[in-house]
């Protein structure tokens, strides 16, 4: 399994949630709450499969439920690796 | 009721003035159908109309909204993005945290759409389907040597999309046309099949009349490719695809006495402007042409076939015509719904011999684009408007020998028609017919 680069994720993660939320990626801040940037429902169906297709990874829904900062996102894909990249 | 503004997407062009330029010159796209297609069923049929490289870009969709729309959403958006600015209708930001947008100085209350399709988000359900279907098998094939060609045949999407109920379903397209462009009076979808864009325009200029709105964002998309050829292979099981010894840019031939079937389109679409003729003056709108009437009766005969007399095409027509306060003698051109399959043929050109006058100019859409199903109507319309504008028609391709004498186009000619129709004849026994007149 590829290792990945913490700093390399953040950025993708931001980005994508920057994208999801048609928001600027500077208010995206790694110790930001998904709930507080507005990540409802559906952007969060939208996020996952972001970052599934970027990250070539299947997120199971006790993952997702983990996932409560952009950070813990970061954590999540850098503990668990990529499983190919698809972006 | 006017048509101010027009937007197409189709395989001859991807705007309105590179479309038309290609329909003067009598313009086609036939190739030879995808490969897998021939490999994965006994098809009598093998040629179809690409529409090419149709997709642009367009603030109106990201690349992750794109992602969860279905081709025939994403053809009906770039269709209304056109059509909307050659209408001198400016778009401006409503919410960005929604990349939603609305029409500067229009009351979205009262601007609604009306959409047609024939089979609405197939596309994307059939994606859906094989993810669920292979990805086992997938898993499977990947264990063992040697199966990378199996693999890579079989296009199993990487993942199912979670968005797949809301790209299938039919009014998926009209309804990313009111979300995106915060149209909020009524929207609807027409599903009449090949007839579904002439339907589509027909309402929405009820609608207008009826007061429901003051603008309506109207026509009919379609996407019928996929990896596999099913929709085409569905055609081609009942003979409706043009098929045999012909070359290939000849196989499409509407209304010839050696017409073999339809050309099979991608797809494609057309979206119009409507809005009330003073209404738009006043806002200093050119016109493309006017909508005068709308006609529609169903066959009640077969699902497939065509009620062989003809009895309810010809009274949709009269409907049409009186609704436009017209007679026939007033018609100066009819695009024609002009399939190529021998029975339709047959049957619509004795109604429109029995009942226009012998100078009635005929020609046929489908003889340049093949068979765009739900969207046929609403480009056909169009070419109608554009007809009346410039007064000059396009030609009527691979005609060589018709078999009913009617005034059929042959060359791009100079038609001098001040009122027009526009005919569409569904799988489903559906009959259409619009009234358009030339912009005063």
């Amino acid at each position: 399994m590829e290792t990945l680069d913490r700093e390399e994720v953040a950025i993708r993660v931001r980005e994508l949630l920057a994208e999801t939320l048609h928001r600027d990626v500077g208010e995206i801040g790694l110790d930001a709450r998904l709930e507080d940037l507005g990540v409802a429902s559906i952007d969060l169906i939208t996020l996952v499969f972001e970052l599934e297709d970027a990250f070539g990874r299947t997120l199971e829904d006790e993952d997702i439920a983990g996932l409560t900062t952009v950070g813990s996102v970061v954590d999540f894909l850098v503990a668990g690796g990529a499983g190919g990249a698809r972006d | 009721m006017a048509l101010t503004g027009a937007g197409v997407v189709s395989s001859l062009g991807t705007d309105v003035d590179g479309f038309w330029r290609r329909c003067l010159e009598g313009g086609t796209v036939v190739e030879e159908i995808p490969a897998a297609w021939a490999r994965h069923s006994p098809l009598r049929s093998r040629v179809w109309s690409p529409l090419g490289a149709w997709e642009r870009e367009t603030p109106l969709m990201t690349r992750i909204e794109k992602k969860q729309l279905d081709p025939a959403s994403r053809i009906g958006l770039l269709a209304a993005e056109e059509a909307l600015r050659r209408a001198g209708l400016t778009l401006e930001s409503a919410d960005p945290r929604r990349n939603a947008w609305r029409i500067a100085g229009v009351d979205g209350d009262r601007a609604g759409v009306f959409l047609g399709t024939g089979v609405g988000g197939l596309h994307s359900c059939l994606e859906s389907s094989r993810f669920i279907v292979l990805d086992q098998p997938r898993r499977a094939l990947q264990e063992l040597e040697g199966t990378g060609a199996v693999l890579a045949e079989l296009a199993i999407p990487r993942a199912f999309n979670p968005f797949s109920v809301a790209m299938t379903m039919p009014n998926a397209s009209a309804a990313a046309l009111s979300i995106k462009l915060g149209l909020s009076g009524p929207c609807r979808t027409f599903a009449g099949a090949c007839a579904s864009g002439t339907m589509a325009l027909g309402q929405a200029f009820r609608a207008l009349r009826q007061g429901e709105c003051d603008l309506a964002v109207a026509g009919g998309v379609e996407f019928l490719s996929d990896p596999f050829g099913c929709a085409f292979r569905g055609f081609d099981a009942v003979g409706a695809l043009a098929a045999g010894p012909l070359p290939p840019d000849q196989l499409n031939r509407p209304f010839d006495r050696e017409r073999c079937g339809f050309l099979f389109s991608e797809g494609g679409g057309a979206v119009l402007v409507l809005e009330d003729l003073e209404a738009a003056r006043r806002r200093g709108a050119d016109v493309l042409a006017e909508i005068l009437g709308y006609g529609e009766t169903a066959d009640a005969h077969h699902l497939m076939a065509m009620a062989p007399e003809g009895r309810q095409i010809r009274r949709a027509l009269d409907l049409c015509l009186a609704d436009a306060g017209l007679a026939p003698a007033d018609v100066g051109y009819v695009n024609a719904h002009g399939t190529g399959t021998p029975a339709n043929d047959d049957v619509e050109a004795r109604v429109l011999s029995e009942l226009f006058p012998r100078e009635t100019r005929v020609n046929s859409t489908k003889s340049l684009l093949g068979h765009t199903l739900g969207a046929s109507g609403a480009i056909e319309a169009l070419v109608t408007a554009l007809t009346l504008r410039d007064g000059v028609a396009h030609p009527s391709r691979n005609l060589s020998d018709p078999e009913v004498p009617l005034a059929f186009l042959r060359a791009a000619e100079p038609v001098a028609a001040r009122y027009a129709l526009s005919e569409s004849f569904a799988f489903g026994g559906q009959n259409a017919v619009l009234a358009l007149a030339a912009s005063r």
